[in-house]
């Protein structure tokens, strides 16, 4: 089956260690530690975690802004690092980034019709005529009026900037784009176009995604797949309204429960997760999350947990990834919260 | 719950019950080239002692302008240009530079979004700290060292004779935030204004930021104004809501109604478009066409109508005044056609 389609985007193993040159001895920084992350076509893959957990890192790998230290990324079933000459390029137009600040990703001399149409002037594609017509069909796709397009970055919305950067990531026709905190910079009510947005572009043009966010609402809403970093791992991963239902690493939970509702007034409640991510210089032993963990044992702090099989197709990091729903109930489940 | 600067005033009993803050027709404008521009008009709030006031609104609607003019920092070309804010029974806009100076740090503190740039970088915390009590306070150094040390301790710092010497790129995050937080409190303000105070942490420091204020505020018993744009945030730590536009209030209520019962076509609007754990993944969101009026729009109605899904004529005539929905009613809302009836909000929020 994998050889008659490959996956989108297989990575395997990914490691990512930086050196950090100390007063005293230069030390390394871990980033990304034994990522495994398979991408099927048209799934929308979530990645979060909080700052400083890999996910960045992660995208700029996929995207070749980085170069893995360990591990093989596969697309469509070739490494990413190994491509040369035509084949990279042919990876470039296939693959396409949208960035958190849709300001700072726009050149602010440059015209949005510019700025779309550069792309497809990098990769020599059709003429000038042909690229005009495609600039239209793009502001059109991305719900921009056409007279926009004239206008310079300083003159648009946060949101119309941010569509601004999807049209550009679309000239290419992708198969894959990687939406690096898309709708953070963004207000409430054009955070809710965007959203919408992306997720019509996705269902008409066949898109896969992978969303990185910090905002597990937002994931909630997109995502199909879910995958849960912390200090450079991947510590749970599994179809969306599995892993969100029925967390089973500790870690998760506590994100799920620190999130304030203001339909559940959960915020009010709930009991807030200890401490803070320790930094990625010094990983604590065993499982890195046990510092902070209310099931920490023993056994926790000398081993470091396996991603081990919790239920089709989720699996979690955990000594103890059954007992993560018994201990503690999720806020926004228990419906019936009262009010103080 | 009596603050032990409540209970230091000569008339207690009255004290208490007028509020700490009470604003009246608050306008502040910019001198802009192409213009004056409004970015707050005549808004009208009261903050009760021990109550936490939530302002929630999108970029551009005043909540941090609004914020400004209370602590007297508006500068040019801003200016408080009308209206009364009445802290503590003295007017602010009549004090001179000393006065304000006196006030805030002590009475009257304030929490900025990034402690990053509203700290010393070139200072260590114990600098700062012990710098703020001595502004305000005439001891000598080991005392406002022992109070910092105290404060900091209060905010949850662990070792904190060591965390004076440390200089704020040195913490990271929530802690930094800790130490703005342990900072307003050096002096025993009466009222504390926190202006997006969560919104540069991660989710599970932002719960842990949140809960320690709402702890401390029930402790300490002050007065406290969270500003911020996140629904859930704000739900979870006050006490009443006021909902910002445009530079204008639109509706004004108590948690949770203003939640489950929304007045105004905005505050429903805002709480639609808000994806949450709960949000039915297969219906799209919500959203609210358009965007803020640029400040060249010159509009004669109710700010809100370009966008409104309920705009009458009337709307476009003339702006709506912000009044309560009924005589008894402690729910305000600026719409001529406001989503609810006086009866159904004073309700306990039920739908």
């Amino acid at each position: 089956m994998m050889a008659a389609s490959p996956r989108v985007l297989d990575l395997q193993g990914i490691g990512k260690t930086y050196r950090v040159r100390g007063q005293a001895s230069a030390s390394h920084l871990r980033a990304l530690d034994d990522v495994s992350l398979a991408v099927d076509r048209q799934q929308i893959v979530g990645v979060v975690g909080e700052s400083g957990c890999g996910k960045s890192t992660l995208a700029r790998i996929i995207i070749r802004l980085e170069t893995p230290t360990e591990g093989t990324a596969l697309f469509e079933g070739t490494e990413i690092h190994a491509l040369r000459g035509a084949e990279l390029l042919a990876y470039r137009r296939r693959v396409q980034l949208v960035f958190q600040d849709p300001y700072s990703a726009l050149a602010p001399r440059m015209s949005v019709e510019d700025a779309i149409e550069e792309p497809l002037k990098i990769h020599k594609i059709g003429t000038a005529q042909d690229r005009r017509l495609q600039v239209t069909k793009l502001l059109d796709l991305v719900g921009l009026a056409r007279e926009l397009g004239r206008r310079y970055p300083h003159q648009l919305s946060g949101g119309q900037r941010q569509r601004v950067n999807i049209a550009r990531a679309l000239a290419l026709n992708p198969r894959l784009l990687l939406l690096d905190e898309p709708v953070s910079a963004l207000d409430v009510s054009i955070q809710a176009q965007v959203l919408n947005l992306l997720r019509d572009l996705q269902q008409e043009l066949g898109l896969t995604y992978v969303f990185i966010s910090h905002d597990l609402r937002v994931v909630n809403y997109l995502c199909t797949i879910v995958a849960v970093m912390y200090l450079g791992r991947i510590v749970e991963y599994g179809p969306l309204q599995v892993v969100f239902q029925q967390p089973r690493h500790p870690y998760t939970l506590a994100l799920l429960q620190s999130i304030p509702d203001h339909t559940t007034h959960s915020g009010r409640h709930t009991v807030v997760l200890r401490g803070e991510v320790p930094s990625p210089v010094a990983v604590p032993s065993g499982c890195a999350f046990h510092p902070r963990c209310p099931l920490a044992r023993e056994i926790c702090r000398v081993e470091r947990p396996a991603l081990r099989s919790t239920g089709p197709g989720h699996v979690a990091a955990c000594h103890f990834a059954e007992e993560v729903s018994a201990t503690a109930l999720i806020p926004h489940m228990a419906a019936s919260t009262s009010w103080p | 719950m009596v603050t032990t600067t409540a209970a230091a005033k000569p008339s207690q009993d009255s004290s208490l019950l007028e509020p700490v803050l009470s604003v009246r027709h608050l306008t502040t404008e910019f001198e802009t080239r192409a213009g004056l521009f409004t970015a707050v008009k005549d808004i009208s709030f009261d903050v009760a002692r021990g109550e936490c006031l939530g302002i929630v609104g999108e970029s551009g609607s005043g909540k941090s302008v609004a914020a400004l003019s209370i602590m007297g920092l508006v500068d040019y070309p801003g200016k408080v240009t009308a209206g009364q804010i009445l802290f503590d029974g003295t007017d602010i806009r009549t004090l001179n530079g000393r006065e304000l100076r006196k006030l805030r740090g002590s009475q009257l503190s304030i929490i900025f979004q990034d402690p990053q740039t509203s700290l010393n970088p070139l200072f260590t915390i114990g600098r700062q700290m012990i710098d703020v009590v001595r502004a305000h306070r005439r001891c000598s150094l080991p005392e406002a060292r022992d109070l910092a040390i105290a404060k900091l301790n209060l905010v949850g710092m662990s070792a904190p004779e060591t965390r004076l010497r440390a200089y704020p790129w040195e913490l990271s995050g929530g802690l930094r935030q800790r130490v703005a937080i342990a900072m307003a409190l050096l002096l025993d303000p009466l009222l504390i204004i926190a202006d997006e105070p969560t919104t540069a942490l991660d989710v599970s420091i932002q719960a842990q930021i949140v809960s320690l204020l709402r702890t401390l505020k029930v402790e300490l018993g002050f007065s406290l104004i969270f500003i911020s744009h996140d629904l859930g945030v704000i739900s979870s730590i006050a006490d009443r809501v006021l909902v910002m536009y445009a530079g204008r209030a639109v509706e004004q209520h108590a948690v949770p109604s203003i939640f489950t019962v929304p007045g105004h076509p905005y505050t429903s609007a805002l709480l639609a478009s808000a994806p949450t754990l709960q949000s039915d993944r297969t219906l799209p969101l919500r959203v609210i066409e358009g965007g803020l009026p640029q400040m060249q729009d010159r509009l004669s109605g109710c700010v809100f109508a370009p966008r409104c899904g309920y705009v009458q004529e009337r709307c476009l005539r003339a702006e709506p005044p912000f009044v309560p929905l009924s005589n008894t009613s402690n729910h305000e809302v600026a719409c001529y056609y406001p989503l609810v009836d006086a009866h159904a909000s004073d309700g306990k929020g039920e739908r």
